[in-house]
């Protein structure tokens, strides 16, 4: 309002106030839980540290996980586990000949199929162990009877195998994980993989194992 | 103290002359005694013989054997040309599957009868390491699976075979990078020298010799 100061009234002074200040001091109920507080809140906080991720693991895939036949997706190609099969030793049969691939541990044998939702990739395979071992797909089978020297691409499913060679009493709790080949150095760092349970517990993996094929034939 | 005080009393005799120039002679007498003031020679790293076996840090190595053959066997060079080799037998005790190549860095240097022939400094005359199985040559080395390697080295026509081998072996440790935290095998390398030398060309880390291993050279006929 624009009007003369002259015809503001001075405000009346406020009445005393009739309330004492308060008190400073909190009671003491009130304090201890506040620091009982303060205590689980900083504990808490510490506690929280250890569901940090370490460096190791923030640097990994990111995969997808599943089981038999189920078909796992993610954005570069997806795959699903068809077959897996143990042999003591593997044929190759080319257009010029056979190939004979021997190991004093045990074939591991999985069928994959897979397709690509837009590029062509191609396929890499290793085995995870329950104990942490990572066992590459072997050189021992030549890589041109594997889905590893195969293009998969978008539109259709395309099945292959991967061979391993591993230790029978491996086996139990072993996973297959499926990944797009990739350069270590300059390549995506933050690469989709997929891993297959091969749903092997103890006995089913003893049965299994004991049960292998001497030669298991493929052509490549 | 040996200058002669002012005024009267008995003359002092000189002491700490003396006694200093005989604590000077004892330590000249005890430093050449010791060996001089030359640097002390360093440690003996451990000596090891044909079949022993040594923990590397990432694997574990067994030194079977040590040979001069012609090629031909397991699928190895060919017939007309011998070679030397290394038979080893190679625990990867990493959690992971790696390379037979990989022997090139665990065993940096390799001696016969004293003349260093790994590394020869010709480029591209290194050793050839495989691994071998069923009479075919491989290159994995599964985690926890005893695999034979084999390291050979072409000999030209008419060099004589080599008496005995020396072997330096490296060892790995599970290093953490400074920067991004994460984890892997790296050798132990010796220092590098102090900052300040320049030096051109690639920079050639030199292995911490953590044992040697004196293999007699066999020779089996052609």
């Amino acid at each position: 309002m624009a009007t003369s100061s002259a015809f503001v009234p001075h405000a009346p002074p406020l009445p005393p106030s009739r309330t004492k200040p308060p008190s400073r001091r909190a009671p003491v109920w009130r304090r201890l839980a506040g620091a009982v507080l303060g205590l689980a809140l900083a504990s808490a906080a510490v506690y929280a540290q250890t569901f940090v991720m370490t460096a190791d693991d923030r640097r990994a895939p990111l995969t997808v996980s599943g089981g038999m036949h189920g078909q796992l997706n993610t954005d570069h190609f997806s795959a699903r586990l068809e077959r897996v099969e143990f042999a003591r030793s593997v044929r190759v049969k080319s257009t010029y000949g056979t190939d004979e691939a021997t190991t004093d541990q045990l074939f591991l044998i999985v069928k994959i199929g897979a397709t690509s939702p837009r590029r062509p990739v191609k396929l890499v395979s290793h085995i995870l162990t329950s104990d942490g071992l990572r066992f590459e797909a072997t050189d021992h089978v030549n890589v041109s009877a594997t889905l590893g020297d195969k293009w998969v691409q978008p539109g259709w499913w395309r099945s292959g195998f991967y061979f391993f060679e591993i230790p029978p009493d491996k086996v139990a709790g072993a996973r297959v994980v499926v990944s797009e080949m990739n350069n270590t150095v300059y390549g995506d760092q933050y690469a989709p993989e997929v891993s297959f349970d091969l749903g092997l517990d103890g006995a089913k993996a003893r049965q299994m194992t004991d049960a292998a094929k001497d030669v298991y034939e493929v052509s490549g | 103290m040996t200058s002669t005080p002012p005024g009267g009393g008995p003359r002092r005799r000189p002491v700490l002359i003396p006694v200093l120039a005989v604590l000077a002679a004892a330590t000249v007498g005890v430093s050449a005694a010791f060996g001089g003031l030359k640097d002390a020679p360093g440690e003996q790293p451990e000596q090891l013989g044909k079949g022993a076996e040594f923990d590397q840090g990432q694997i574990s190595t067994r030194f079977e054997d040590a040979v001069v053959r012609p090629g031909g066997k397991d699928g190895l060079g060919i017939s007309d040309k011998r070679y030397l080799q290394i038979i080893l037998k190679v625990t990867n005790e990493s959690d992971r599957t790696i390379e037979a190549q990989h022997m090139d860095d665990a065993l940096p240097t390799v001696r016969a009868d004293a003349k260093t022939i790994k590394p020869s400094g010709i480029p591209g005359d290194d050793p050839y390491i495989v691994t071998i199985s069923g009479g075919h040559t491989y290159q994995q080395l599964h985690p926890g699976m005893p695999t034979t390697v084999v390291m050979s080295f072409e000999l030209r026509p008419g060099q004589p075979a080599p008496k005995n081998l020396q072997i330096d072996l490296a060892a790995f440790e599970w290093h953490e990078d400074f920067f991004s935290e994460t984890h892997n095998w790296q050798r132990l390398n010796v220092q590098e020298p102090a900052t300040g030398t320049k030096k051109t060309g690639p920079i050639l880390r030199t292995a911490t010799v953590a044992a040697q291993v004196n293999l007699p050279v066999r020779v089996e006929a052609s």
